[in-house]
């Protein structure tokens, strides 16, 4: 048998075209850079809205929510009336039958009517279990936040935060 | 003198390619297709109280943009919302349904509306939409607004 004399090649270095895959990966580059949008950063104020109700069992007297405790026990829905102006701006906060913010919302009237609503709700006697909103058709959005901010920060004789807040057009039918 | 090489030069790309593949990773990484439900044209407004939603449920919640003309948007386009609400919430029965899990006409969606309106929109839009929600079934909204970090930053 002859024997077969192999011929050593030259070690020759492999190199991948390396070119293709960078066209590739640019593309996915530009992809993501052109549908790239930060997302804003976004908080909410979460509620539970029941369906509205008719301003039936409203029994508070006028001194009752000033933390006289003169109000009735069956009470449970709290009323808060915010006419606006033609600029979509508050021009008073009446909680049940009382006026609470006189004028424009600003930080001060808003810490006022915290501590209304604070004392009302310290109130064991009155059980009050939801808060409704009446609402100017005019009043913009940012104001509405601001009034469902202070009622959102009210907790309940159960220690729970309130979420039961539901919304009535003001001079509207429900 | 010795000749010179006729081999061309290539340039090493490894090094470049390692870079786009980190960048491609970066931006994959931080890519948020929810944002484009997102109408960022909305001015929201600024309150600090306001919290990430609490909602694990497994369907996306009901997202509605509002402009200051009361009209509504979803996923960049207008919706015509008398109709989209009541078909979003017979999509949702039949989803559930379909899981198993049927509900009663009268009985609250699981699921979370999203109301996401200009800080100029006038009441009187955000009551015909919360309304119409409730008339069909969603119990639970969420009012959106900007934390004052993010108007820090812009």
């Amino acid at each position: 048998m002859s024997r077969r004399r192999h011929k050593k090649k030259p070690a020759e270095e492999v190199q991948l075209n390396l070119a293709a895959m960078l066209d590739m990966a640019f593309q996915l580059l530009a992809f993501f850079i052109l549908t790239f949008r930060p997302t804003p950063i976004e908080g909410h104020f979460q509620m539970h809205l029941p369906l509205a109700v008719p301003m039936t069992n409203v029994e508070m007297s006028p001194d009752s929510s000033t933390g006289g405790g003169g109000g009735s026990a069956f009470v449970e829905t709290l009323d808060i009336m915010v006419p606006g102006d033609d600029n979509g701006q508050a021009t008073s906060v009446t909680v049940g039958r009382q006026a609470v913010v006189l004028g424009r919302l600003t930080p001060s009237s808003l810490q006022q009517l915290d501590r209304h609503l604070r004392s009302i709700f310290g109130l064991q006697a009155i059980p009050f279990d939801r808060i409704q909103i009446h609402a100017d058709k005019r009043l913009h959005y940012e104001e509405l936040l601001k009034i469902v901010d202070i009622c959102m920060k009210q907790k309940m004789p159960d220690g729970k935060p309130m979420r039961q807040i539901s919304f009535v057009e003001m001079g509207g039918t429900e | 003198m010795s000749g010179h090489s006729t081999e061309g030069v290539e340039p090493n790309l490894t090094p470049i390619l390692d870079m786009v593949f980190q960048l491609i990773t970066f931006f994959m990484l931080v890519i948020n297709f929810k944002g484009a439900a997102l109408d960022l044209s909305l001015q929201l407004p600024v309150l600090g109280s306001a919290r990430p939603l609490e909602y694990a449920g497994s369907m996306e919640p009901l997202l509605l943009n509002i402009n200051v003309q009361g009209q509504v948007k979803s996923y960049g386009k207008s919706v015509e919302v008398d109709t989209f609400v009541p078909h979003e919430a017979r999509l949702v029965r039949m989803h559930l349904k379909a899981l198993g899990t049927p509900l009663g006409d009268a009985d609250e969606l699981p699921i979370p509306v999203i109301i996401r309106a200009d800080k100029t929109t006038n009441f009187e839009h955000i009551i015909r939409i919360i309304r119409l929600c409730q008339a069909h079934g969603y119990r639970q909204i969420a009012l959106s607004a900007m934390n004052r970090i993010e108007e820090k930053q812009r």
